[in-house]
């Protein structure tokens, strides 16, 4: 069992449209849950939506066991922020690795091959790609 | 909630059943259920669990309670079919989950599923799943659908108690869940598909983009497939199958066809149903039409 007090040892940061694409996340954070372990922490940077929104997704991830629910953090993207969802993933994260989709407006189901694999004793993923970027 | 092991790990048992404890802690708090008894049982050569890992697994089901949870180790290879008419027999719940034991309940799942529950009328209801989707139609309007995968359903006890559990005897792994299906809808039960119900299954593709099959998988399908044509009287489509695998190079394939011949000699295949075509669907190689392929 991981410490809960003690930084994840890796990062995904992905950027989220808020809305339309609560089907989606609401997926992603299930295929996430179903096949990840504590050594990853989950940052969901949203971009747009209202406040509602916000708090919405923060329900959502709410409904989801502890276990899970502790390593997932949604934050809005400031409006005026320039920097990509990886790098405002790199500020909030402690982890050592930081990972996200290659495209920024979608997040991946999960990662499946590469930079991802050795990282924490997961079962191997289903789907999707990502970078990964050392801090 | 039935589960049906065979050679699985611990690790993926604890998964599961930490969704499954959220799920009933989220469907309780919208009343969807009142108690709840989790069922395991293990068709694998040696327990999958010991004494102390159930117990470990017990303690960790903050929402269920320890006491919900119990297992049984058949000692024998049961199949999908046999295992879960075995956990039939153990429990009287108004309602039972089918989940299998590479799944991940969502929060809502079970709720979802109650929902779509709530027309007396409906026997048997479907979940999503993620990431394949199973492909099946569905009427977009009422759910209603041509079966429903037994990789994760939700079932009425009365439709047990009215048609018998799957069919263990001629269906040992695969189409159990078509039949049973099939047969709800001959006794007049609808079947439902509830997309906002959502699992995530452990399921993948091949380059191909078919599904990662292994050598009992082709073996078994290729056996229900002729069953199936059999059982739901489509005398064309069993003699075309046969020829198809009889030549399809290969030996699992060649097995099957040899194994179905032998019952039928013996006088041991099952009776006959729906010589009329009012509820089976053979469509292509499917059992329902078909939304979309993954090799499209």
């Amino acid at each position: 069992m991981t410490d809960p007090t003690q930084p994840a040892a890796f990062s995904l940061a992905a950027l989220v449209p808020c809305g339309p694409a609560s089907t989606r996340i609401s997926e992603t954070l299930l295929s996430l849950a179903a096949q990840t372990s504590p050594a990853l922490e989950i940052h969901v940077i949203v971009e747009g939506g209202s406040s509602s929104e916000l708090r919405g997704l923060q329900d959502l991830v709410g409904t989801f066991d502890e276990d899970f629910s502790r390593r997932v953090h949604v934050a809005a993207m400031d409006r005026f922020d320039s920097r990509t969802a990886v790098a405002v993933g790199v500020a909030r994260s402690r982890a050592t690795h930081v990972a996200g989709p290659r495209r920024s407006e979608s997040m991946p189901l999960a990662p499946a091959v590469g930079p991802w694999h050795p990282w924490s004793r997961c079962r191997p993923l289903t789907h999707g790609r990502g970078v990964t970027y050392e801090r | 909630m039935h589960v049906v092991l065979f050679r699985h790990s611990v690790d993926s048992v604890a998964t599961l059943l930490r969704s499954v404890d959220r799920s009933v802690a989220y469907a309780q708090d919208r009343r969807a259920i009142e108690s709840v008894v989790l069922l395991i049982g293990d068709s694998s050569t040696r327990p999958v669990l010991t004494p102390d890992q159930l117990a470990g697994l017990q303690e960790s089901l903050t929402h269920c309670g320890p006491t919900s949870l119990a297992y049984h180790y058949f000692d024998q290879n049961r199949g999908s079919a046999g295992g879960n008419n075995d956990l039939f027999r153990r429990s009287d719940s108004d309602l039972v989950l089918i989940i299998n034991p590479d799944c991940y309940a969502s929060p809502s799942l079970l709720s979802r599923l109650c929902d779509a529950m709530s027309d007396p009328g409906v026997g048997i209801v479907e979940a999503r799943q993620v990431p394949l989707e199973h492909p099946k139609e569905f009427d977009r309007r009422t759910g209603d659908t041509s079966w429903a995968s037994g990789s994760c359903m939700l079932i009425r006890r009365a439709v047990i108690d009215r048609i018998g559990g799957f069919d263990e005897d001629s269906f040992f792994m695969y189409c159990d869940d078509v039949d049973l299906s099939w047969r709800a809808r001959l006794a007049g039960y609808r079947v439902v598909y509830q997309p906002t119900a959502c699992v995530f299954h452990d399921k993948r593709l091949d380059p191909d983009g078919q599904i990662v099959a292994g050598e009992a998988e082709v073996y078994y399908s290729a056996e229900a497939s002729l069953m199936m044509a059999w059982k739901w009287s489509n005398a064309d489509l069993l003699e075309r199958s046969r020829q198809e695998l009889l030549h399809s190079g290969l030996e699992a394939h060649r097995r099957a066809v040899d194994a179905f011949d032998e019952r039928l000699e013996r006088d041991q295949l099952p009776s006959r149903l729906d010589p009329e075509g009012r509820v089976a669907q053979f469509v292509r190689r499917n059992y329902a039409a078909h939304r979309f392929g993954y090799d499209d």
